[in-house]
C-alpha cells in the first residue's frame, strides 16, 4: 500500500474538490490503478508524475499508482504476476512477450510512434566516428532488456562478427539501469561508448544540454517502434481500454497537452504490433546471445 | 638614532611588547603545530570513516559487477560529467586482480586498466601489504593522505577500496586557520602593544625623571634645582631618595666652595696688594731718601741732577709697575700673518736660553688670521721665553711650540720639559708678582693672561713628570675682535 505522504494527500484533496462533479468517493474508494514505468522515459522527474497520475485519476475516476523499477525485468515480472495493470515497456521486452501481452497504445514523437537509439561517445573523442572504432574500450548498455539500449548495439555487433568474437568487442561494458546514466557514464568517462534510447538523449538534450553536451551521438539506428504502454492479456479489459481511451485523447485536453509537453511526445496513437517488427527481427538475429561482462 | 634607542623610555616599553609579540608568535607556532597534527589525523579519519561508509555498498556492487552502482557510490551523488576539483582527491575501487573496477575520476582511471608501473602502484602494493588481514592501512604520499579498505566478502577479498584525500588538504586548511590565527593574534596585539607601550612607560617614568633632573645638574644652578623626584619604596624610589640626598650634600658643598672661593679671592686681593705695595714701596724709599739726603746736604753740594735722576728713576720704576698691572691689549688692525710667528721664533732663537735648549717651532698658519698681530707676538714671546728658561733652568732640554689653526680657533701650544710647576703654584700661576724664577717680576703670565682673556679667549697650563704645557685658544671670530676693537678705542 502506498503511504500518503502530506503532500499527495493536498494533491488528492485539491482534485477532488476539482472535480466535484464526478462521484468523488467512488474515485477514492475504488483500487487504484496500478502503472509500471521503466526508464524508457525519464522516470526520475518525480513532480511531474505525480501531476500526470492525478490527470489520469481525474480522467479514469480511479487512483492511479505508478509503479517504478530500476530494472526493465522487475517491471515484466510485475506484469507477468499481475501487480501492475499497464506498465511503459520497450519495445524489445514487448516483443519477446508478444502472446502475453496487449498493445495498450504508443507514444508519437515527433509525429511518429518512433525512435531511433544512439550509439554515444564522449564529445571530445574525435578518433571514435563508428561503432568499429569502439573496439577495445569500455561500454555502457543501459538494460539487458532495452531495445535501444542493449538490443541495437548487441545487433550491430552481430552483423560487424558474425562468426565469433563479439564478446571480446568491448574491453569492458557494463550496465547502467537507465538511459539516462548511459549517457552519465559516457559524458563523465567512466565508458568510452554507450547505448541509448534517441528519444530520451533528446529530452535530456533539451533540459541538460550541459551533460549531454559532453558526449557525441557516432550512430543513429534505423526508426524503431517506440515503446509502448501494454497490459497482460486478459486482465480487465474494460480497464486498460478506458486506459487507451484517456491516453490516445490526452492532447485534446490542455492539461493533457501541458502533460505531454513535458514529456516531449505528441500524443499517444493505437497500433498493431506489426510497428515492432524490426525489434523482432534483431531479436531473433541476436537470440538469448549475451556478451556483457 | 642610535642615542635614541639608547634610552630607557623607548627600550622599556620596547622590551615590553617584543616579549609580548614573541609569546604570540611561539603560541601561534604552537597551536599552528598542534593543528598540522590534529588536522592530518582528522582527515585521515574522515577518510576511514568515509571508506567504510561505502564499503558495503561497493563490496556488494564489484561482487555483482555492478559498475555503475560502483561508480555512483564513489562518486557520492556528484552531478556526472561535470568535472569537478577537490584538490585532485580520488577514490578507486579495485577488482580482486587489481584492475580498475570504478571510481569517481574514469578519465584518470580508466576502467579494467591495471594501474601498473605508476607511483600509485607501488603505494598501493605498500598499502596492500599492510592492508593483509582485512584492516584498513594508511599512507601519505606527494601531499595526500590515502586509506586502503580491502572489501571483504564472507570468507574472502573481492576488491579494495583506494582512497585519496585532497591535495595539500592539510597544508591549505592550516595555512587558512593559520590565516585566521594571524588576524586573531594581530587584533590582540593590537590591544596589547598600545598597553604594554603605556606600561613601559609608566614604569620608566620615575627614572626618566631622575635622568632629566641629573642632568640639569650640570645646567642649571643647584640652588635654583627644583626638581620633584619619585621616591616610593621600591629600587627606583630608593634611587630617588638617593638622589634626594645627593642633592642636598652638593648644595652643601657648593656653599663651602663659594665660601672658600671668596677667601681665596680675598687672598689673592690682599697678595696683589702686597705685591703693588713692594714694587711701588721699594722705589717710593729710595725717593724719600734721596730727597732726605737732598736736605741734609748743603745747598753748594746738593746735586740735584743727581737727586731728580734718582727720583725720577724710582718714579718711572712705579709707573712700569702701574702699567704691567693695567694690561692693555693696544688694538690695532693689522692681522696676524704667518711672518709674525717666524719673527718671534727669530727672536727666541737669539735669547741666551736658547742656545742651551732644543727648540721645535711648528708654524702651522697659511694666511693671515683675523687677530691682532701685537697681541699674539706678545703671548707667543712671553710663553716662549718661560719656556726657555724653565728648560734652560733644569740643564738644557727641550722646547716644543706648536701654533695651528682648528676650526675658528687659533691654538698656540708651547711646551718645555723642564721642572713640572707644583700644584700650589700652578693655581696662582696667572697672578701678578708671582713668581717662580728668582729675579721675574711675576707679570709675564699676568699680562698674557690679561691679553688672552680680552682677546676672548682661554688660556691653561698643565704641568707633570712629562713636563709643563701653557695651551692659549684664541676665537678668530670676526664680530668678536672687531668689536673688541671698537670698545677699545
Amino acid at each position: 500500500m502506498v503511504m500518503l505522504t502530506p503532500m499527495r494527500r493536498r494533491e488528492f484533496l485539491l482534485w477532488g474538490a476539482a472535480a466535484a462533479l464526478t462521484p468523488v468517493h467512488h474515485v477514492l474508494a475504488a483500487e487504484p490503478l496500478r502503472i509500471g514505468l521503466t526508464p524508457v522515459i525519464l522516470d526520475d522527474r518525480v513532480a511531474f508524475l505525480r501531476r500526470w497520475s492525478v490527470w489520469l485519476a481525474k480522467q479514469l475516476g480511479q487512483p492511479v499508482n505508478f509503479v517504478q523499477r530500476a530494472k526493465y525485468q522487475d517491471i515484466m515480472e510485475q506484469l507477468d504476476r499481475r501487480h501492475v495493470d499497464a506498465a511503459w515497456i520497450c519495445g524489445y521486452p514487448y516483443v519477446q512477450h508478444l502472446d502475453t501481452l496487449d498493445l495498450l497504445a504508443v507514444p508519437v514523437y515527433r509525429g511518429e510512434p518512433l525512435y531511433h537509439a544512439y550509439i554515444i561517445t564522449q564529445r571530445k573523442r574525435r578518433e571514435v566516428q563508428k561503432l568499429e572504432d569502439l573496439e577495445g574500450r569500455s561500454f555502457a548498455f543501459s538494460d539487458p532488456l532495452s531495445n535501444s539500449g542493449y538490443l541495437y548495439t548487441a545487433y550491430r555487433l552481430h552483423q560487424l562478427r558474425p562468426a565469433n568474437g563479439r564478446d571480446r568487442f568491448f574491453r569492458r561494458t557494463f550496465f547502467t539501469w537507465g538511459h539516462r546514466h548511459v549517457i552519465e557514464a559516457v559524458a563523465s568517462g567512466l565508458a568510452d561508448g554507450g547505448s541509448v534510447d534517441g528519444y530520451v538523449w533528446d529530452q535530456l538534450a533539451r533540459l541538460h544540454p550541459e551533460l549531454t553536451g559532453q558526449t557525441r551521438i557516432v550512430e543513429r539506428s534505423p526508426a524503431f517502434g517506440f515503446p509502448p504502454i501494454v497490459s497482460t492479456h486478459g486482465s480487465e479489459p474494460g480497464q486498460q481500454r478506458q486506459l487507451a481511451e484517456v491516453l490516445s485523447q490526452m492532447h485534446e485536453d490542455p492539461e493533457g497537452r501541458e502533460l505531454l509537453a513535458s514529456l516531449g511526445l505528441d500524443g499517444f496513437v493505437f497500433r498493431t504490433p506489426k510497428l515492432y517488427a524490426g525489434i523482432a527481427l534483431m531479436a531473433s538475429t541476436v537470440g538469448d546471445e549475451g556478451f556483457a561482462g | 638614532m642610535r642615542g635614541r634607542f639608547q634610552s630607557l623610555r623607548i627600550r622599556m616599553p620596547l622590551s615590553l611588547v617584543a616579549v609580548s609579540m614573541a609569546t604570540s608568535f611561539f603560541v601561534f607556532m604552537a597551536i599552528g603545530v598542534q593543528s598540522a597534527v590534529n588536522l592530518r589525523a582528522d582527515l585521515q579519519r574522515s577518510l576511514v570513516s568515509e571508506a567504510r561508509a561505502l564499503s558495503a555498498i561497493v563490496t556488494e556492487a564489484v561482487r555483482h559487477d555492478d559498475v555503475w552502482t560502483a561508480y555512483t557510490a564513489v562518486n557520492g551523488g556528484r552531478y556526472s560529467g561535470i568535472e569537478y576539483d577537490e584538490r585532485e582527491s580520488f577514490r578507486v575501487v579495485l577488482d580482486q586482480y587489481g584492475r580498475i573496477f570504478a571510481s569517481d575520476r574514469p578519465r584518470q582511471f580508466p576502467l579494467a586498466a591495471a594501474l601498473d608501473d605508476t607511483p600509485l602502484a607501488w603505494l598501493l602494493a605498500d598499502m596492500t601489504l599492510q592492508a593483509r588481514g582485512g584492516a584498513v592501512s594508511h599512507a601519505e604520499w606527494d601531499g595526500r593522505q590515502f586509506v586502503l579498505l580491502p572489501l571483504l566478502s564472507e570468507d574472502g577479498q573481492v576488491g579494495t577500496l583506494l582512497m585519496a584525500g585532497p591535495k595539500d588538504a592539510v597544508r591549505i586548511r592550516l595555512l587558512a586557520l593559520l590565516k585566521q590565527g594571524l588576524l586573531v593574534m594581530i587584533g590582540l596585539l593590537a590591544v596589547i602593544v598600545p598597553l604594554g607601550w603605556a606600561w613601559g612607560s609608566r614604569l620608566v617614568a620615575p627614572l626618566v625623571q631622575l635622568a632629566q633632573c641629573m642632568r640639569r645638574i650640570s645646567q642649571d644652578r643647584i640652588e635654583d634645582l627644583e626638581c620633584p623626584v619619585y621616591t616610593g619604596g621600591d629600587e627606583i624610589g630608593q634611587l630617588g631618595q638617593g638622589f634626594r640626598s645627593m642633592l642636598e650634600e652638593l648644595r652643601a658643598k657648593q656653599e663651602l666652595e663659594r665660601q672658600m672661593l671668596a677667601q681665596d679671592r680675598l687672598a689673592a686681593i690682599g697678595r696683589i696688594a702686597g705685591g703693588v705695595a713692594h714694587e711701588i714701596n721699594n722705589p717710593l724709599t729710595g725717593m724719600l731718601v734721596a730727597i732726605d739726603s737732598y736736605r741734609q746736604q748743603p745747598a753748594s753740594a746738593r746735586n740735584h741732577d743727581k737727586t731728580l735722576g734718582l727720583i725720577e728713576r724710582g718714579l718711572r720704576q712705579i709707573q712700569e709697575t702701574v702699567s704691567a698691572l693695567l694690561v692693555e691689549c693696544r688694538v690695532e688692525r693689522r692681522d696676524c700673518t704667518p711672518d709674525d710667528i717666524d719673527d718671534i721664533e727669530r727672536l727666541l732663537q737669539a735669547n741666551e736660553a736658547a742656545r742651551r735648549v732644543a727648540l721645535s717651532w711648528h708654524n702651522g698658519l697659511q694666511a693671515p688670521l683675523p687677530l691682532p698681530a701685537n697681541a699674539v707676538r706678545q703671548i707667543l714671546l712671553n710663553l716662549g721665553l718661560n719656556a726657555l728658561q724653565a728648560a734652560a733652568g733644569s740643564g738644557g732640554g727641550s722646547v716644543r711650540v706648536d701654533i695651528e689653526q682648528s676650526g675658528r680657533d687659533l691654538i698656540l701650544a708651547v711646551s718645555n720639559d723642564g721642572e713640572p710647576i707644583p700644584q700650589s703654584q700652578l693655581e696662582h700661576i696667572f697672578e701678578p708678582f708671582h713668581t717662580g724664577r728668582p729675579g721675574g717680576t711675576g707679570l709675564g703670565l699676568w699680562i698674557t693672561y690679561q691679553i688672552v682673556v680680552q682677546l676672548g679667549g682661554e688660556i691653561e697650563v698643565s704641568s707633570d713628570d712629562q713636563g709643563t704645557c701653557f695651551r692659549a685658544v684664541l676665537p678668530l671670530e670676526e664680530g668678536a675682535v672687531a668689536e673688541l676693537a671698537e670698545g677699545r678705542r
